[in-house]
């Protein structure tokens, strides 16, 4: 590499460090701060005392604790549900040979192409006559069910050699045998992947909370810190906010630092 | 017993197959039908209107407002997205740890909820208080009110879509580039093809199929932008950053006319068929495949 490009390659990776590190350390640094000096022009970088006070308050206030179980519950909920309704579709299409298989198939992946923004409207109405709005139901049933998971999973399953199957069948291994002790495991990569996938966009999820409840008692994380923010401006306690906010990030950017590249390649081969 | 009725293959996709006809297939039907009848969900009247609601829609300046809105946000984060992941992408491809690192770093605004990432920036944006704004002051810029004034509302909301969405277009345009073959770089190199010629004549081209890829799953998602619009700007001020899917979910869930949001849903269904279609038929003849 030319000096010039050398130079420029440096420049461009310090830019991008700036810009993407930069908001969360001010985030990190406003938490800390009372509320005078988060709203304080021109600001000091750093608090002169550290309020980790600010993060207690906002856990009692924004009732954390009752959200964070909710979005344990939900998400949970919609991974072994996923687990339950997914493998054994993609185990029928990646190996079994049926009418219509190609029919179905292209049935189970239609929303892969339709963003759920298409029928988000129906869907609240088919909730509320199920009497489901603000329950549990309304958050996971409807989400039980991924085209994505079964798409990535059959393709897995199909890497999978018949001959392997034909051998275990052969010492008489039962269906439900085949599927959990033979074919999962070997697949357990591709299923991971897929429900990691479904964890962080089930746990970060703003939309349907939004349109399925009303109420509360069912909502999720992300929603109890978007309530922080004030409706007149200018009267937002942003020290308090920047705390909500920094313990809606942390879990997340835990379990990101801790599993980086297989996170990186569930998003990447996820919606590719 | 268990095994007899799973050894049945209607048996097995039949939860499946019942779900994704209940939350999509029947959704679709539902909202071609609603979307002919004018249904307030707060008086509980519905009756048979015709194509009223869609002439209604046609009639709507918000509506076009709204759709030149989303227009530009498409364009906008697209064309901005897909450049500076293409920039950036051929600067840290390579498996260096600096270059990991860095993609770490821009990817993760990805794994975390928008509501995180933009009340971040609303931090960062408050044109009061702002950092951004102090910034732009020590330059000697004139400051902006960012979301809060019509002016600047709809860049606003492309500056945190571009900047969420950045890492995941960088890691695409990583992964094309790692699948192009060494071998074709080293015969480049034996041919004395310069690094512009490689650029433009080798990596261009075949990365093109990537890049054509990227270009419609980011059409279609950036037609589908509802989150940082309702966590931002509501679509204000005066419909300034009113976007198609936040403009339906007023009509249906703040108006409570079911029908127009109905109607508004079917318009933006076939936006993105037809954006489908196009990609349907391009991939399939025009783009350059090694």
């Amino acid at each position: 590499m030319s000096y010039a490009a050398k130079v420029l390659r440096v420049l461009l990776l310090l830019t991008l460090v700036l810009v993407f590190v930069f908001p969360f350390i001010w985030m990190l640094s406003t938490s800390l701060k009372t509320y005078l000096e988060s709203i304080k022009f021109p600001p000091d970088f750093l608090p002169k005392a550290p309020q980790f006070v600010n993060y207690s308050k906002t856990y009692v206030r924004i009732h954390f604790f009752h959200y964070a179980m909710n979005s344990v519950i939900v998400t949970f909920s919609i991974v072994i549900g996923q687990l339950l309704v997914c493998i054994p579709a993609a185990y029928a299409f990646a190996k079994k040979k049926f009418r219509f298989a190609g029919l179905f198939f292209a049935i189970v992946l239609i929303d892969l192409v339709l963003p759920a923004q298409v029928t988000f409207v129906p869907i609240y109405v088919l909730v509320s006559d199920f009497g489901w709005l603000d329950t549990y139901w309304a958050m996971i049933i409807p989400f039980i069910y991924s085209s994505f998971a079964i798409f990535f999973m059959t393709q897995a399953f199909k890497q999978i050699p018949d001959e392997l199957l034909d051998a275990a069948r052969m010492d008489k291994a039962t269906e439900l045998q085949i599927i959990v002790q033979l074919m999962l495991p070997i697949a357990k990569p591709f299923v991971l992947t897929a429900m990691l996938f479904t964890c962080i966009s089930k746990w970060n999820d703003y939309f349907w909370p939004l349109i399925l409840t009303n109420s509360e008692s069912v909502r999720t994380l992300p929603m109890t810190v978007k309530g922080m923010i004030s409706d007149t401006p200018g009267l937002t306690q942003w020290n308090e906010l920047m705390a909500g906010n920094m313990m809606l990030i942390i879990p997340i950017l835990v379990l990101y630092i801790a599993a980086n590249r297989f996170i990186k390649n569930a998003f990447v081969y996820g919606i590719k | 017993m268990v095994n007899r009725i799973i050894r049945n293959p209607y048996i097995l996709i039949a939860p499946a197959i019942i779900l994704v006809s209940v939350f999509s297939l029947y959704p679709i039907l539902f909202a071609v039908r609603v979307s002919f009848m004018n249904w307030d969900t707060v008086l509980g009247t519905k009756e048979n209107v015709g194509f009223d609601n869609y002439i209604h829609i046609f009639k709507d300046p918000v509506f076009w407002k709204v759709l030149k809105n989303t227009l530009i946000f498409a364009f906008f984060t697209v064309v901005i997205g897909i450049v500076m992941a293409f920039v950036i992408g051929i600067f840290l491809q390579k498996n260096r740890f600096s270059d990991n690192l860095v993609q770490s770093i821009i990817f993760t605004p990805n794994i975390l909820s928008a509501v995180s990432v933009t009340v971040m920036w609303m931090w960062l944006m408050d044109p009061n208080v702002g950092i951004i704004n102090y910034v732009l002051k020590w330059f000697g810029l004139p400051t902006l009110k960012w979301m809060m004034s019509p002016d600047t509302s709809l860049m606003s909301i492309i500056i945190v879509s571009i900047w969420k969405g950045l890492g995941y277009n960088v890691m695409i345009v990583i992964a094309g580039l790692q699948s192009i073959p060494r071998y074709i770089y080293e015969a480049a190199k034996l041919d004395r093809a310069g690094r512009w010629t490689t650029l433009f004549r080798i990596t261009l081209p075949l990365l093109s199929p990537t890049l054509f890829f990227l270009l419609i799953t980011s059409i279609i998602s950036s037609f589908s932008a509802f989150d940082v619009v309702s966590l931002m700007t509501n679509g204000g001020p005066e419909n300034s950053s009113n976007l198609i899917v936040y403009w339906i979910y007023q009509i249906g869930f703040l108006q409570f006319n079911i029908g127009k949001a109905s109607a508004g849903s079917i318009l933006f269904m076939i936006m993105v068929s037809i954006i489908a279609v196009i990609n349907y038929v391009f991939f399939n003849k025009k783009v350059h495949y090694q």
